[in-house]
């Protein structure tokens, strides 16, 4: 069971900055990258994404969902996994999530139409995830 | 930034009944992931969205001034809506079944801004957006008799025809526990 707040989870770090980043919150199970701090408000995609925008509704972040779920479902039997490894696998999304949105955000035009594109493609093609050698579908998770 | 935080027991609707009130904890993972990542905004929201008080910054009132006709703060009370399962993969749950979700449209917020004063000023809150808070029940009441958890809280896209709920709300959850009409 999640452990109940206690006054010191909310000191900040005095004098640091904020650095754009991404994310784990085990209580929601999802990973969230945002650029910066400010009022932000939530748009969700689907069942696995949602954007974040800014009151500009810029979009300015986003969130990728279930990873522990993922992680229970498909990865630990496929690779034989233990519980604990959550822990590792769990690192290894946040980090590629935080390189994704570094490049996402790099304000670099021919990434951005790269990425773009890749996104229609991902919308409109069965996309697969290979994993120990199983293939694993867009719809198969979502099932 | 946060000083003397006050109990962090909160009180707001029962999740079985609109007119029953229930108190809830507050997840500390939730809490210290927003503090480990400087995300200050979110942090403040506990105060005046969650729980219903001004924040414990310095000097707070300092840009309202004195005489300033401050809306009242309901917090999770304010709450009109209350949904159930959020139809996606939260951890073992493929779909989410276990979790509430409060619709609070609450019209001001604190918001944070650069002054060596005070960094917190009341304001409006974001357009077209509801403030959505999170919470698992409890399988058995807790020793000090709280009945669940609140895990997370954030603004969601409000809905374009009703706008005091989420975008896409009568697909985006499960089941409608009780609306405030």
């Amino acid at each position: 069971m999640t452990r109940r707040a206690i006054d010191s989870d909310f000191s900040l770090n005095a004098g640091a900055k904020f650095v754009k980043s991404a994310a784990y919150f085990e209580t929601m199970d999802c990973i969230e990258y945002v650029k910066y701090d400010a009022v932000l408000v939530s748009d969700r995609i689907d069942k696995f994404l949602t954007v974040i925008r800014d009151e500009r509704e810029q979009i300015v972040g986003f969130k990728i969902k279930g990873i522990r779920n993922y992680f229970l479902r498909e990865l630990k039997p496929a690779l034989s996994l233990s519980d604990d490894d959550f822990f590792y696998v769990k690192d290894l999304f946040v980090a590629l999530v935080s390189k994704l949105g570094d490049d996402l955000f790099a304000n670099s035009p021919s990434k951005k139409a790269a990425y773009q594109d890749a996104a229609r493609i991902a919308a409109n093609d069965n996309v697969r995830l290979a994993i120990s050698g199983n293939l694993i579908s867009r719809e198969a998770l979502a099932a | 930034m946060f000083s003397n935080i006050g109990d962090l027991v909160i009180t707001g609707p029962s999740l079985d009944d609109q007119n029953a009130e229930a108190t809830y904890d507050v997840a500390g993972d939730f809490v210290k992931q927003l503090a480990v990542h400087l995300r200050r905004q979110p942090l403040l929201d506990f105060w005046a969205l969650v729980k219903g008080t001004s924040p414990p910054v310095n000097n707070i009132g300092y840009h309202e001034g004195e005489g300033y006709d401050c809306p009242d703060l309901t917090g999770l009370k304010g709450a009109t809506a209350l949904f159930r399962g959020i139809e996606r993969p939260h951890a073992a749950n493929a779909n989410g079944n276990d979790i509430y979700v409060f619709i609070c449209p609450h019209k001001f917020m604190y918001r944070l801004i650069a002054d060596m004063v005070c960094p917190a000023k009341h304001a409006p809150s974001p357009n077209n957006a509801v403030f959505a808070c999170y919470v698992r029940r409890y399988e058995a009441d807790a020793q000090h008799g709280t009945c669940g958890m609140i895990l997370a809280w954030e603004w969601v896209k409000s809905d374009d025809t009703e706008p005091n709920l989420p975008n896409d709300w009568e697909d985006r959850y499960e089941t409608t526990v009780w609306r405030r009409l």
